[in-house]
């Protein structure tokens, strides 16, 4: 199968005067269609500076290097114009906090339908009822006058429907969600979440979910991919990596999910996550690494298939030794 | 809504109240005596006596402020003694005169200003950046009546292109004429304010292009023209609401000034004559007036805030 969306061989690097900090190191992603894509990390693991790379949303003092390509088109060789045709049509982005990613002097159909209209080519009257169309879809009701509304006037859950109503109104071949419930309280977080789930088999695109939460991921994604320092450290079917967590910086996070069933305490990673300020050599996640063996410190490991489509970053998978079954 | 603009009307009386009565203590603490004006090398004390009696110039300062204000209230604004001419009649006659100069003044200041202060923030450093720092910078420095000098030389001494005084030529009455007049007094009375407000213009645009939704509409397309002179200029507008309701005081007082030296026949005039003059009842009057439009321009600039921003009326 051909995916929708392919990054190959990623590296961001930011660039200021007194340093360098590589934020994303030879990253590989394909997305294929109707799938929801988890890319899971702590903070500072690159994943939201992996995919605003996608978009060419980051600053200028990014330099990035890679192959990224939507279908057959090369995204990273595009001028802006052509760029501009694809954001939000071709892939639409909602974002961590629907409290501020709204303008909030102007109303919610000025920017729905402003954005409608730039992609769509409809006229005003057709741009302002899909955008109600899409309201209601999205669960808002009296879709009418909430049109004429602010985004103060709606709640942080509604406001978050309000972005993917306007992102899906454009049926964008990708969504990248990044962060969609972090500002959101639980409850909430669990309906957009299935809203999410919802328009995405309705619409029948493609999903990547950016989040810090391995529940949301097992709740939402079909498959993951578990990011530290910039690089991959595992990937998989979300059933695998959850049966057999294969890294140990995976078996770290499930550890320090809560869980009702196993009646373990929560054990915490130790250490922070560190900004890398020279190019990697070795394995990121190294100096927390609980298991670390002496060829860690002698070679970067590579991503190697464990089983099909389950691919680890690890020195012990290679010799073979560590598939902690739960 | 409403309400909100009826609350700041019912404000602004006292405002004016206290101006009414502190307008009237200065002239009363000033040196001279209405009387001056009317008594010549031949007037006897007893005359003069009669004067001040008959002008009510003995009664005390609380019974004279009562008397002045509630003939105010009647529109009785006196009479102005050097032309003899009712003082409110020469006020209406002159207001639309300078309201035009300070609007025009606003208006090119605030378009002009804003415009140079998107353009300087599109790239910090720069050479459009940097180039306007330094002309506002200049512009920051030089006085005014300084500029009106140089530009009176220049354009009108030198090149003969513009009217040197005067808001008309005598015998034209076309819009054309009337904007020749208009050029170098509104140039000097908006040069200060546009080098202010491109400043800061530049650093509130700079601020709103780190917020969220800037980085959303880029995610979904928008140009950066209409990112810029769209959505971030009318967030970073909000606050310049404030400084120029703010700078209206200066503004008005620099009318004054320029009114004196393009003879534009203004408020400011006016009232300058009135002081040179020693007219006791038309120094009043302009004085009020003058509160009462920067008291009027700050109310505006709390409504407008209302209009553009639908967060005020919900606090409301």
């Amino acid at each position: 199968m051909k995916p929708i969306l392919t990054v190959e061989d990623l590296h961001v690097h930011f660039v200021s005067n007194s340093e360098t900090t590589y934020a994303v190191n030879g990253l590989s992603i394909k997305l294929y269609s109707q799938e929801i894509l988890g890319i899971v990390g702590e903070s500072g693991s690159g994943k939201s500076v992996a995919v605003k790379s996608i978009l060419g949303l980051l600053p200028e003092t990014a330099q990035i290097s890679g192959k990224i390509a939507l279908g057959e088109e090369r995204l990273d060789q595009l001028n802006s114009d052509r760029l501009r045709q694809i954001r939000g049509k071709e892939i639409a982005m909602i974002f961590q906090d629907p409290m501020t990613s709204l303008n909030p002097l102007f109303t919610i159909s000025d920017q729905m339908t402003r954005v409608i209209e730039r992609h769509l080519h409809l006229d005003k009257q057709g741009a302002n009822e899909l955008a109600e169309l899409w309201l209601r879809r999205v669960g808002i009701t009296d879709a009418k006058r909430r049109l004429n509304q602010y985004p103060h006037e709606f709640s942080g859950g509604m406001r978050q429907r309000v972005m993917i109503a306007m992102a899906m109104s454009l049926s964008p071949r990708v969504l990248i969600a990044d962060e969609p419930t972090t500002a959101l309280d639980v409850t909430i977080q669990k309906q957009i979440l299935g809203l999410i789930r919802q328009m995405e088999s309705e619409v029948q695109n493609s999903v990547i979910l950016i989040t810090h939460d391995l529940g949301v991921v097992a709740n939402t994604c079909h498959r993951m991919v578990v990011m530290y320092g910039g690089m991959i450290m595992e990937q998989g079917n979300v059933s695998d990596v959850f049966s057999h967590p294969a890294h140990p910086y995976t078996q770290g996070l499930m550890d320090s999910l809560p869980s009702e069933n196993n009646g373990r305490h929560l054990v915490p990673i130790p250490g922070q996550p560190a900004i890398a300020t020279t190019e990697p050599k070795l394995c990121p996640f190294l100096d927390r690494c609980p298991k670390s063996i002496s060829t860690c410190f002698q070679k970067m490991p590579v991503l190697t298939e464990i089983k099909q489509d389950h691919l680890v970053r690890c020195w012990l998978v290679e010799q073979g030794g560590n598939d902690e079954t739960i | 809504m409403v309400r909100l603009i009826l609350k700041r009307i019912l404000q602004a009386i006292p405002m004016l109240v206290a101006v009414s009565i502190i307008s009237f203590m200065l002239i009363q603490i000033a040196p001279g005596d209405p009387v001056s004006a009317y008594i010549t090398p031949e007037s006897q004390p007893a005359d003069i006596e009669l004067m001040r009696e008959k002008m009510g110039l003995n009664d005390s300062i609380i019974t004279q402020y009562l008397r002045w204000s509630s003939s105010l209230l009647r529109g009785d604004w006196g009479y102005s003694y050097s032309n003899h001419r009712p003082v409110a009649e020469q006020i209406v006659e002159r207001v639309p005169a300078t309201l035009m100069l300070m609007g025009s003044a606003l208006l090119v200041s605030i378009v002009s200003g804003a415009f140079l202060g998107v353009l300087s923030a599109i790239k910090p450093g720069g050479w459009i950046d940097r180039l306007v720092s330094l002309g506002s910078n200049i512009a920051i420095s030089i006085p005014g009546f300084w500029l009106a000098m140089v530009l009176l030389y220049l354009f009108s001494l030198k090149l003969g292109w513009l009217p040197s005084i005067g808001m008309r030529s005598i015998g034209v009455n076309t819009t054309t004429d009337l904007l020749k007049h208009m050029i170098m007094p509104v140039i000097v009375l908006s040069f200060q304010d546009t080098a202010i407000i491109s400043r800061y213009v530049r650093s509130r645009v700079m601020e709103e292009l780190k917020e969220d939704y800037v980085l959303t509409e880029i995610a979904y397309g928008a140009k950066k023209s209409d990112i810029y002179f769209r959505s971030v200029l009318r967030n970073s507008l909000l606050p310049l609401i404030t400084i120029v309701g703010m700078s209206l005081p200066r503004l008005l007082s620099g009318a004054f000034i320029t009114e004196s030296i393009f003879g534009w026949p203004g408020l400011g005039q006016l009232g300058i004559n009135a002081v040179l003059r020693y007219d006791y009842s038309m120094i009043m009057a302009t004085t009020l007036i003058a509160s009462g439009l920067v008291i009027l321009g700050s109310l505006l600039a709390d409504i407008l805030y209302g209009v553009i921003d639908p967060r005020i009326q919900e606090l409301d």
